[in-house]
């Protein structure tokens, strides 16, 4: 018997189908991939009354309202945004748990939030409450 | 001259190399990649330096600019918010919830949802942000 013509016909596996698979799948992860790292910021609400000790000085806790024209007031003590974070830099040293609490109108555009948690968060502060439209 | 040498060489280019690197480069891409799915709702989100890296979460609420909502990519009237938020809650136990809050929109137009999702029994509430920059990042 003679096998050289099936030895001559020794499978050779084609590779270009596999290249053209794999080419495919590449250029698909490429484009519909994203690298965006997402970000967010925790929010944690507070309760609708909020408590009556909220406007106390030093030792309660501390109470940030943003005024629907963009006025940041703290406990009462009116500021620009930077002064809110020079200012809470200094109160945040010795008690960073201190609990803040963020009160804001309701024409606060989502931006003056963010800006303003920045600063508390800036500040050491991790304690934030967000308080609820309209109280 | 004899250059049977060459001739040996002649079937072609060595596609091994190749493949190794596009395999890796695939791998690469799947890997470090996420699939997104694009919103429905087109906003753009607020700056924010402090923010941390989110993971993404089941249940995904969309307030644009003009106070438009959507939950996971469907409209949804302002009054059928708290029940969807609900229902989705109930489906995901456990699951947080991510506001991706247009930088333009107001504290009106998303505050009523914070209380809504809190009711509904969602604990962890992140609100979407995008790292400082001068442009907006490709959607």
């Amino acid at each position: 018997m003679d096998f050289g013509e099936q030895e001559r016909a020794k499978p050779q596996l084609s590779i270009a189908p596999l290249i053209d698979v794999v080419f495919l799948l590449l250029v698909f992860f490429m484009l519909a991939g994203s690298f965006i790292r997402q970000t967010a910021l925790d929010l944690a609400m507070g309760q609708r009354p909020l408590p009556a000790q909220a406007t106390a000085e030093s030792a309660g806790p501390l109470l940030v309202k943003v005024a629907g024209d963009g006025n940041i007031t703290l406990n009462g003590l009116v500021l620009s945004l930077d002064a809110l974070g020079s200012e809470l830099l200094g109160r945040a040293e010795g008690d960073a748990e201190r609990k803040v609490t963020l009160r804001a109108a309701d024409a606060v555009a989502v931006q003056s939030l963010v800006s303003v948690m920045d600063r508390i968060t800036g500040a050491g502060f991790h304690n934030i409450r967000l308080a609820p439209p309209g109280s | 001259m004899e250059f049977s040498g060459r001739k040996r060489l002649d079937g072609g280019i060595n596609m091994v190399p190749l493949i190794n690197i596009v395999f890796l480069l695939l791998i690469f891409f799947m890997l470090s990649s996420t699939l997104v799915t694009p919103d429905s709702l087109d906003v753009t989100l607020p700056e924010s330096e402090s923010a941390r890296a989110a993971e993404s979460q089941p249940i995904v609420l969309i307030v644009d600019s003009e106070g438009r909502i959507a939950i996971n990519n469907r409209d949804v009237r302002a009054e059928e918010v708290a029940g969807r938020l609900a229902g989705l809650a109930e489906a995901h136990v456990g699951a947080g919830l991510v506001i991706k809050a247009d930088a333009d929109a107001t504290y009106a137009d998303l505050g009523t949802f914070l209380h809504a999702a809190k009711g509904a029994g969602i604990e962890r509430i992140a609100l979407a942000t995008r790292e400082p920059g001068p442009e907006e990042p490709a959607p």
